[in-house]
């Protein structure tokens, strides 16, 4: 019994012994393999070379049912189209329905008889870069995208789309127009855009490229000028005619780079939609270079002084057609809601909105109902300084004035807004006056001959031409008017107060 | 001679307890929670960021977006980018295999690949940014930094996981 419990020891030891051993010898392999991976990091070019490679063999020789960036699906809609030229809908869903009903309304809307079918397509290629806005949460790890941002319906339905959106609905009127289209995918299943066939020949429309540009850059392009493009040419048919093109139809032929800015002035007064101009035989690079500075230039120019725009710019597009080159230019403005438009107020209306302020904020404020200028009268005209709100005037001792002085002085070097050089023409005029136990200062300097400096000194200084800006400070911080509403160191009132003298030039004399 | 014999086969049987099994096998996962906080921290200039992470009630389908590696091969991962779609993310994933990490890494580097793609058509300057992400791995811990200090959050990386 003794010798069997032993060997039964000793098998068993060595079953565990040869067990943990195997364990050890995997765990050491295991070891080796992670620090090969750990060691094998390196940058990722190779391996982005490698997935566009491997996309090719990815790509799929068919339209529909092609998902682009993972996520957007292209589907046929020729049944849409179909009912549309049979006036049939039955079969269609609701969702189809309503489809067909909104593109049927923006076509009666923009089509006219008698137009051929490069003018319908125009037509629509203008509607949609009009009115439709790119989707770009797309661009997100996780997609934050609108619903159906990928068919016409959403397209239609919220005007936001990502690529495949603008193509299934771009095609979707050409369909129902009888054009032939067909939505491209490139090769990497990232983009797609769409053929159309015009007098036999195939061009590529990319409405994606172009929305709210319109400058037709990526309109009835050959394959050449689709150039930075991959799409699977076997399957998709070749574009090679520059008959449709419309910025080859509209450019004008073009020796003389200096006549540009003429041509471009048209174009802002409003006497084109697009400039255009094509270089025979293409451009010399210190051309091109001159070109686009000019362009630049003028963009600035253009962007600078909107004139009756709150907001315009000039975009440009280069692109090749055989030998010679092309530049299309478009003009953009907006114009938002102008809230300094004077609207009429019924007087009933304002005093119960007085009144309802009063009501609110009666305890903090003080607040007389009965003036015209109900904020605050007219004691601070020109000679009177009666402050009503609080009723203090402090006159500095000209020992205190200095060390304000000093201090302001120091505050703008401090914040890097002046050297200690330039702090010492900083100077502080006789406008002197407390508000809310704040000292409201004038300075001389201009503090706008630097943008950046007025955004490091008090975040937003108010600044006037005639060189002069107004601060508050309690003797150790300063604040602009802004700020110091902001941080609640001066209420509303006073701070309109301060910016009524200012803006109506008012100067206030310490009477002593 | 018995005696002897077990003796010996005791004395290596506690030989190969003490010496079995690699370091970390078995070891508790780090937070995520944690390591997403270290390594976002570790580089100032990052814009809004969102994150979702294997705490999320739907982890394994927002997974899906970081990587193709199947879910189960996942103990814990959280994923972060930029709210507004510009080329910022920084990702960690925790394999309950280290055998996994390869898997793990080279379906990283084809997300990163076709986040480049993804830039290339619809934002370009983000492009650089993109192809300069890396993937980089410690233990059975595979992360993905794409930033502008991305050699600052490697190290909050390699901090955390250790």
């Amino acid at each position: 019994m003794k010798k069997t419990i032993i060997i039964c020891s000793i098998i068993l030891s060595a079953l565990i012994c040869a067990g943990f051993a195997a364990s050890a010898a995997l765990g050491a392999a295991a070891m080796k393999k992670s620090e090969a991976v750990r060691a094998d990091v390196g940058d990722l070019r190779s391996a982005v070379n490698e997935f566009a490679a491997r996309a090719g063999g990815m790509d799929v020789a068919q339209e529909n049912d092609v998902t682009i960036a993972d996520e957007y699906v292209i589907k046929s809609t020729e049944n849409i189209s179909d009912a549309y030229k049979s006036g049939k809908t039955d079969g269609l869903s609701d969702k189809e329905k309503e489809t067909l009903d909104m593109a049927s309304e923006i076509l009666a809307g923009i089509i006219e008889d008698g137009m051929d079918d490069y003018e319908k397509e125009v037509a629509v290629y203008k509607w949609m870069t009009e009115n439709l806005e790119s989707d770009e949460g797309m661009l997100i790890v996780i997609p934050q995208t609108q619903a159906d941002c990928d068919n016409p319906y959403g397209v239609l339905k919220y005007h936001n789309a990502v690529c495949v959106g603008y193509a299934t609905t771009f095609r979707l009127f050409m369909q129902m127009l009888d054009i032939p289209c067909k939505v491209v995918h490139n090769s990497e299943l990232y983009h797609s855009w769409d053929l159309v066939n015009l007098g036999d020949s195939w061009y590529h429309t990319d409405i994606y490229s172009d929305v709210g540009l319109g400058n037709f850059a990526h309109f009835n392009l050959t394959d050449e000028m689709m150039g930075e493009q991959n799409w699977n040419r076997d399957y998709f048919p070749a574009a090679d005619s520059y008959e449709y093109c419309y910025i080859y139809r509209e450019a004008v032929e073009t020796d003389d780079i200096y006549t540009i800015p003429a041509a471009l002035r048209e174009l802002i007064n409003g006497e084109r939609d697009m400039a255009a101009f094509v270089f025979k035989g293409g451009l010399s690079n210190s051309d091109a270079a001159l070109v686009e500075e000019m362009l630049n230039t003028l963009s600035s120019l253009v962007g600078s002084g909107s004139g009756e725009y709150d907001y315009a710019s000039l975009n440009w597009n280069w692109s090749a057609a055989g030998s010679d080159y092309l530049l299309s230019v478009s003009y953009n403005t907006e114009t938002w809601d102008d809230p300094d438009d004077p609207v009429a107020i019924d007087e009933g209306d304002r005093k119960k909105m007085k009144k309802s302020i009063v009501d609110a904020f009666g305890d903090l404020y003080e607040i007389d109902m009965d003036d015209d200028d109900w904020y605050g009268g007219s004691s601070y005209y020109y000679g009177s300084y009666d402050y009503s709100w609080d009723g203090q005037m402090v006159i500095p001792t000209d020992e205190e004035f200095e060390t304000l002085t000093e201090a302001y002085r120091n505050y703008l070097v401090d914040a890097g807004a002046v050297t200690v050089e330039e702090a010492a023409s900083v100077d502080l005029d006789n406008w002197y006056g407390t508000f809310g136990g704040m000292q409201v200062l004038m300075f001389n300097r201009d503090m706008t001959a630097e943008g950046e400096r007025e955004e490091i000194v008090a975040g937003n200084a108010v600044n006037y031409s005639d060189g002069r800006g107004i601060v508050v400070t309690d003797g150790t911080n300063f604040y602009s008017l802004s700020k110091a509403f902001e941080y609640g160191v001066l209420d509303g009132r006073q701070i309109r107060m301060i910016a009524e003298i200012q803006n109506n030039g008012y100067y206030m004399e310490v009477d002593e | 001679m018995r005696k002897i014999i077990a003796l010996t086969l005791a004395a290596v049987f506690v030989l190969c307890a003490v010496s079995c099994g690699k370091k970390g096998n078995g070891e508790p996962m780090v937070s995520m929670y944690d390591l997403r906080v270290m390594m976002l921290d570790a580089d100032e200039t990052l814009p809004e960021m969102k994150s979702v992470s294997s705490s999320d009630k739907d982890a394994e389908s927002l997974f899906g977006y970081l990587s193709d590696v199947d879910y189960s091969k996942v103990e814990g991962f959280f994923l972060s980018f930029a709210a507004e779609g510009d080329a910022y993310e920084i990702a960690a994933v925790a394999l309950r295999d280290e055998g996994d990490v390869r898997e793990m890494k080279t379906s990283l580097e084809k997300h990163v690949a076709g986040r480049v793609e993804l830039y290339r058509n619809y934002k370009p300057d983000q492009v650089p940014r993109a192809e300069a992400a890396k993937v980089i791995v410690s233990g059975r811990y595979v992360a993905l930094v794409m930033c502008d200090r991305a050699d600052a959050v490697l190290d909050a990386f390699e901090k955390g996981v250790n």
